[in-house]
């Protein structure tokens, strides 16, 4: 069964909080947060001045904010972000203007593992 | 150059030409052209360079004069600084990202201030990532050590030669 | 001119401006403002002011209505509030409360 969608159009601003468990398609401007169960896109002329949650997201647009994602955050080469990001996978593709802090698990090989405890317990 | 897979450098690297990590690098690098780090490669260090492939490990702070680049195999911990920093899927990666101011748009975003990364000439910040064993090391007689290039000045502390 | 919609289990919590259709399906608390048309859809909840060249209810609305055209309140209508426009029709089957002023 299709989720419910949700589209913000062009001429569209919306200052306040968008939650919904579907997709949003943000063609417009969002000044507040979103929160979604679904996926979020923000499409090349959006712009979202907030923080935001969604399952997975399509950034091609510009967002200022932390963006949550269950799955993965992938910024388009319209893309241009300033926040923090914390996925799964986060992809910057080439053209993407990105500014802040990237989180996602890694995994590193076990002798490094030793050395960073190291280094966290002297930084402590 | 090609810094090999059995091969592990500890010091501060500075070089004009092109740079291939397939090994262990622990400490700074200060390139003038490109730095390649492979898919085996484990690099503990601060890097300067005009562009990075990153195929490989790396725990320590990026500044590229052009690009930044993590393919799908990529696995680092640190800042990254350049014009343009792109990231693969399948890439693994945690820390800040700079790529300068950003464009002016309608919405007026404030910017934050640039990060600078500039690699700390002295070694005293990265003393604890140096590993016991390498400074104990030294040049023995029929130790083959592979030829640096003249386009490399390398200042070492220890090159250990693993034989696999 | 593209539509703006709101999904029928969003929520949004604010004001809402615009220069294209409205199209709300779902729940919108606050304020609602469209230069073209509001469209309240048979399952939507609205607690807004809304204000709008036209506006055409069919779900719920708690607030007043300020369009410079026409409103037009459906047969499933529930609305509480006043409404302002120069042409108002309330279909057989709605439910209204509120005052109303032809007097644009």
């Amino acid at each position: 069964m299709m989720k419910q969608g949700c589209k913000i159009a062009r001429g569209t601003a919306v200052r306040g909080n968008v939650t919904g468990p579907g997709n949003l398609v943000l063609d417009g401007q969002v000044v507040g947060t979103i929160a979604l169960g679904g996926d979020l896109h923000i499409a090349k002329r959006g712009t979202l001045l907030g923080n935001s949650q969604g399952n997975e997201m399509q950034i091609d647009g510009v967002v200022e904010g932390n963006a949550v994602a269950h799955n993965s955050i992938t910024l388009g080469r319209h893309a241009r972000v300033q926040g923090k990001l914390k996925a799964k996978s986060v992809i910057l593709n080439p053209g993407a203007q990105f500014s802040g802090e990237i989180e996602m698990d890694v995994i590193l090989p076990e002798e490094l593992l030793e050395t960073l405890n190291d280094k966290e317990d002297s930084n402590a | 150059m090609i810094l090999h897979s059995s091969t592990t450098v500890t010091g501060h690297i500075q070089g004009d030409d092109d740079l291939q990590i397939d090994g262990r690098v622990n400490g700074i690098l200060t390139l003038k052209k490109n730095l390649n780090v492979s898919k085996g490669a484990i690099v503990q260090a601060h890097i300067q360079a005009q562009n990075v492939v990153v195929s490989g490990v790396i725990v320590g702070d990026i500044s590229a004069h052009k690009k930044i680049e993590l393919t799908p195999y990529a696995r680092v911990i640190g800042n990254l600084q350049a014009p343009q920093v792109v990231i693969s899927e399948g890439a693994q990666f945690k820390g800040k990202v700079d790529m300068g101011n950003l464009e002016d748009n309608q919405e007026a975003l404030p910017v934050s201030p640039k990060m600078s990364v500039t690699p700390n000439p002295s070694l005293a910040g990265i003393e604890d990532m140096l590993s016991t064993e390498s400074t104990r090391m030294t040049q023995s007689p029929g130790n083959q050590l592979p030829p640096i290039s003249t386009a490399f000045k390398t200042i070492i502390h220890g090159v250990k030669r693993r034989l696999l | 001119m593209p539509k703006t919609i709101i999904g029928k289990s969003f929520i949004i919590d604010g004001e809402v401006s615009s220069s294209d259709p409205l199209v709300i399906e779902g729940t919108v608390k606050g304020m609602i403002q469209s230069d073209d048309s509001v469209m309240v859809d048979s399952g939507a909840i609205v607690e807004a002011e809304i204000s709008s060249p036209e506006v055409e209810v069919s779900g719920r609305l708690i607030g007043n209505v300020l369009a410079t055209s026409k409103v037009e309140l459906k047969d499933s209508s529930h609305v509480v509030g006043n409404l302002k426009a120069p042409s108002i029709l309330i279909a057989d089957g709605a439910s209204f409360k509120g005052n109303v002023d032809m007097d644009a």
